[in-house]
């Protein structure tokens, strides 16, 4: 696994969608933690339960005080009640609900937002609600002063999520190399504004 | 034979399980979602049901709660603590927590012992 700093590749971006391999996942959840340690972070978790999350950090010695975790699982298998540190969130809502709430949220003054993971959203949600969301949360964020991390697994088969790496990589990658866009990626290309997409299989920031 | 019914909304899980199962003899029937595997009960009486956490459609809590007479085992690539896990088990009919990816005969191994084979 390549290693990068996250708060320099967020100086000159608003937020970062991270390209995980499998393998290395839990490795750079709490690495990521480990960099913002310090700072206020609202960490949204679509892949374990707070309590599994929670777990992992402070089995890894990561402090989690500034940490407010919104969980978007456990209200799916039971009615938990939020806590001091903790909301729980109903994932099976619209993206524009899901968007509304975290803004919601982000009034709170955070530094950084880390949303963990994109991958999961395509359980609930089609391709271009999701970029749609992305794209409305990174203007949130930038609202705010509050810099984004997307998760995103590498190597999750499903052929729109395939459709939507590929889209804006390849849209990063025009605008990194200043090329007029053009076609029928257009579209997408707005997804990326502002957000580096960095595969931490090589370590590149495409 | 035994009867399992495997919910998940991935093709790629449902007819891998199902294809394992199935040589091992078991009789497999297969739901996309929650509200898919109700409607399921009603044409079968399954021992054992498979069950995704996060599935589109009705939430998993409502699907268990309507779940009458057969063993729930969650199969699942989320991730939770030991705690919640046994918190879950303490939920009528819920029996397991098979993580995913899974091993295909620790696979088997759990399911011999949920039917008691």
């Amino acid at each position: 696994m390549s290693k990068i700093e996250i708060k320099k590749e967020l100086d000159t971006n608003q937020a970062a969608i991270l390209l995980v391999p499998n393998i290395d996942y839990d490795d750079v959840i709490v690495d990521m933690a480990r960099q913002l340690s310090g700072k206020k972070i609202c960490y949204v978790t679509l892949n374990k339960t707070y309590s599994a999350l929670k777990e992992l950090l402070k089995l890894n010695n990561v402090d989690v005080k500034n940490i407010i975790f919104i969980d978007g699982i456990t209200r799916n298998v039971k009615n938990p009640a939020d806590m001091d540190d903790c909301r729980f969130m109903d994932l099976q809502i619209t993206v524009t609900e899901l968007s509304k709430n975290l803004a919601a949220l982000l009034r709170q003054d955070f530094d950084y937002l880390v949303f963990d993971s994109i991958t999961d959203l395509f359980t609930y949600h089609r391709k271009s609600s999701i970029e749609y969301f992305i794209q409305t949360l990174v203007n949130i964020l930038e609202e705010r002063n509050c810099r984004g991390i997307f998760f995103a697994l590498k190597g999750f088969k499903s052929s729109n999520y395939d459709q939507f790496l590929e889209i804006n990589q390849s849209a990063t990658l025009q605008q990194k190399e200043n090329l007029p866009f053009g076609g029928s990626d257009l579209f997408s290309s707005r997804v990326t504004e502002g957000i580096a997409i960095i595969d931490l299989a090589d370590g590149r920031s495409k | 034979m035994k009867t399992i019914l495997v919910v998940d909304d991935e093709p790629d899980v449902r007819d891998t399980v199902k294809m394992i199962l199935e040589k091992r003899g078991y009789r497999v029937i297969t739901a996309v979602d929650g509200d898919d595997c109700l409607n399921r009960l009603h044409e079968a009486n399954p021992d054992l049901i498979l069950l995704d956490i996060m599935m589109p459609g009705t939430p998993v809590k409502n699907v268990v709660e309507q779940i009458k007479n057969s063993k729930i085992a969650f199969l699942s690539v989320v991730r939770t603590s030991e705690a919640e896990k046994c918190d879950l088990l303490k939920q009528k009919n819920i029996v397991d927590f098979i993580q995913k990816p899974f091993d295909v005969d620790e696979l088997i191994r759990r399911i011999r012992v949920i039917l008691n084979e």
